[in-house]
């Protein structure tokens, strides 16, 4: 995803996509980051324990935490509710 | 289904459904402007009242097809994200994830970030669109017209009257028609980020931001 978003909707979108692990390439390519910014952004989320770092050999993958759970679901929860308001467009 | 969901589906749905309504009206307003130019090249504007009259309805024609040509070309770029996210949708099918359905609904929310100031001009140039076909219309049918100190008197072609009017009347009114969902759809979204923007409160207190 690319465009205008948040820094909430990057964290957001870092969080879901690692709920299998992925590697640090993977998550930049997918959320559309560069590598410093990937860098600061899973630093922050393995700083608050939201993402793990499993380092298999060579390769070291993220994976998010059960307590991530508690962001991306507060998180869906807020964005989806703005489509049960009635002030939604229509014809 | 989820009410956000089918709500969203519905939007989007509504959404294409304006966005062809104002390509049709650019394709009109495109063949009006060329249509007129046409009939001055090939001299069959000389039936008009007079001389300045056809450098008017020129004139006019000219931004019917500029105008014409900008609302395809925005309205184009508009429909190209829109579509794309219309796609996924479908591709999900109807039994989609709470994930993926958010993953959705923050892609439409980052795309409306984006087109937020095309919208506007959208919404402006429309209903110009309309009214310079309505307006070639009107010039195309005059038979006579007089201006005097006490007011001014128009006698129109009672043939183009009947049929060139009343579909130039009808583009007017499915212009203004277009712009005000446009219009309807920016307010909702306009009023979804401030929504958003006043939800980052708590996602801050969850990311334990709200110290810094």
């Amino acid at each position: 995803m690319s465009g205008r978003r948040t820094v909430y909707e990057i964290y957001w979108e870092i969080l879901v996509y690692c709920k299998t692990p992925r590697s640090f390439t993977a998550i930049i390519n997918r959320c559309d980051l560069n590598s410093k910014l990937g860098q600061e952004y899973l630093g922050f989320l393995v700083s608050k324990e939201y993402l793990t770092i499993i380092v298999d050999g060579e390769k070291t993958i993220y994976q998010s935490t059960p307590k991530a759970a508690e962001y991306v679901t507060l998180f869906s929860s807020l964005y989806q509710k703005l489509f049960d308001t009635k002030l939604g467009f229509r014809l | 289904m989820k009410p956000a969901l089918s709500q969203f589906k519905k939007e989007i749905r509504h959404f294409s459904l304006v966005a062809s309504m104002n390509l049709i009206i650019g394709v009109i307003a495109i063949a009006a402007g060329i249509l007129y130019i046409i009939a001055a090249i090939l001299g069959l504007t000389a039936s008009l009242v007079t001389p300045e009259l056809r450098v008017i309805a020129g004139a006019i024609a000219l931004i019917s097809l500029g105008l014409g040509v900008s609302v395809i070309h925005v309205t184009l770029g508009i429909s190209r994200g829109l579509r794309a996210i219309k796609e996924k949708l479908v591709a999900e099918g109807p039994a989609v994830s709470d994930d993926r359905l958010t993953c959705q609904i923050v892609q439409m929310t980052v795309y409306y970030r984006d087109i937020r100031k095309t919208l506007g001009t959208i919404i402006l140039i429309g209903p110009l669109c309309g009214f310079c076909v309505f307006i070639l219309g009107i010039v195309n049918g005059l038979e006579a017209f007089s201006l005097t100190a006490s007011g001014f008197s128009v006698t129109l072609d009672r043939r183009v009257m009947l049929i060139a009017q009343v579909i130039t009347l009808a583009i007017v009114v499915a212009s203004l028609l277009s712009s005000h969902y446009f219009t309807k759809f920016a307010m909702a979204w306009n009023h979804r980020i401030a929504e958003i923007d006043a939800s980052e409160c708590a996602l801050k207190k969850t990311l334990g931001l709200d110290d810094q």
